[in-house]
């Protein structure tokens, strides 16, 4: 994939690193000079000297071909002023831009963009599921944009799953136990796995079931 | 008709005391306050200083309809931001928005906003007044 990202500063830097560990032809497009010497150093030809929201510099830097571009400036006008470009003169396929005021967050999508990250947002769903894990289930993972979850939940003595065997127990739809964790071992469950007290199971389930599952648990 | 105009430097001052002049009733708003040094006194003329993002202020200056949005401030991308949140979120009938990079202000025309460039509109003009005199 083609992905060029705009805006070096600590989200662009990390997420420049991490697209071209796994591969990608990047290009990280930053218009502070005090800022492009060190990362030119590190990036090579990754790295662009230039104002991102400049229509002759997302020429120059291949936007028609890109198959997404990232706008991670710490200014929203910019962040979405670069990403309707890309979309409007480049049909870009896929734009996504860094939402400083979560204030802005359903603007960015009603105009257009077509996925946002806010840091501020994303902290605090980290403290939610923080608070939650008080509950005994701690959220592991989330995948595919929040809509699976793998968990670790601690096994409460009073539950009706102690004792059971894997295949006696009917899971809700959408929920499945992936392994079992027993003092300092790993079980991966199998139909005839017995639950002991003191186990610990991690579980891969979706969102919509993950209340019915906590209620067995 | 009630024009709300963001931005008090040079042309949104100049604007705001015009369009007072021929009946309009204006509310102006400017982040920096001492930029209303150049309004004229007139009691069509409403002064709210503050970002317009701030509920407080967006309350202020949308109190009343708004007919006109003319977004002014030195700056093309928050005048492109702003204009197309408050079309949403208002509905308002009329947005001009100036940007000064002639690229993006054809860009934004041609998704169907009202922009304008004043690049575009010297480089007009000059091309005219040297055909007089060439």
């Amino acid at each position: 994939m083609y992905i060029i990202i705009v805006g070096g500063g600590k989200v662009g830097y990390n997420l420049t690193k991490l697209l071209l560990a796994e591969e990608h032809e990047v290009l990280l497009i930053e218009k502070d000079k005090t800022k492009t010497a060190g990362l030119a150093r590190e990036f090579g030809e990754s790295l662009m000297e230039g104002n991102g929201s400049r229509v002759s510099i997302l020429r120059e830097a291949g936007a028609n071909r890109a198959d997404v571009l990232v706008a991670v400036t710490g200014t929203d006008e910019d962040n979405l002023v670069i990403c309707q470009v890309a979309k409007a003169v480049f049909k870009c396929p896929r734009t996504i831009a860094r939402v400083n005021d979560p204030r802005n967050e359903s603007l960015f999508s009603t105009l257009g963009i077509d996925a946002t990250v806010s840091s501020t947002r994303l902290i605090d769903s980290l403290i939610e599921e923080q608070v939650k894990a008080e509950d005994m289930v701690i959220p592991l993972v989330t995948l595919r944009a929040g809509n699976v979850e793998i968990i670790e939940v601690d096994l409460s003595r009073s539950s009706g799953m102690m004792g059971k065997k894997i295949r006696e127990i009917q899971l809700p739809e959408g929920a499945i136990f992936i392994s079992i964790l027993r003092g300092d071992e790993v079980v991966i469950p199998k139909g005839d796995t017995e639950l002991i007290p003191g186990d610990k199971v991690v579980a891969l389930v979706r969102k919509e079931a993950e209340q019915a599952l906590r209620e067995m648990l | 008709m009630h024009i709300v105009i963001l931005g008090s430097g040079r042309l949104g001052s100049r604007l705001a005391n015009a369009l007072v002049q021929k009946g309009h009733k204006i509310t102006i708003v400017d982040a920096e306050e001492t930029k209303f040094k150049n309004l004229e006194e007139h009691e069509s003329i409403q002064r709210v200083g503050g970002n317009i993002f701030n509920e407080e202020t967006a309350d202020l200056v949308f109190a009343e309809p708004v007919d006109v949005f003319i977004a002014v401030t030195g700056s093309d991308n928050i005048n492109l931001m702003v204009s197309q949140a408050m079309q949403k979120k208002y509905k308002i009938p009329k947005v001009l928005i100036r940007v000064f990079d002639p690229t993006l202000s054809s860009v934004y025309r041609d998704l169907g906003l009202e922009t304008v460039c004043p690049t575009n509109f010297a480089l007009q003009e000059m091309l005219k007044m040297l055909e007089k005199g060439v």
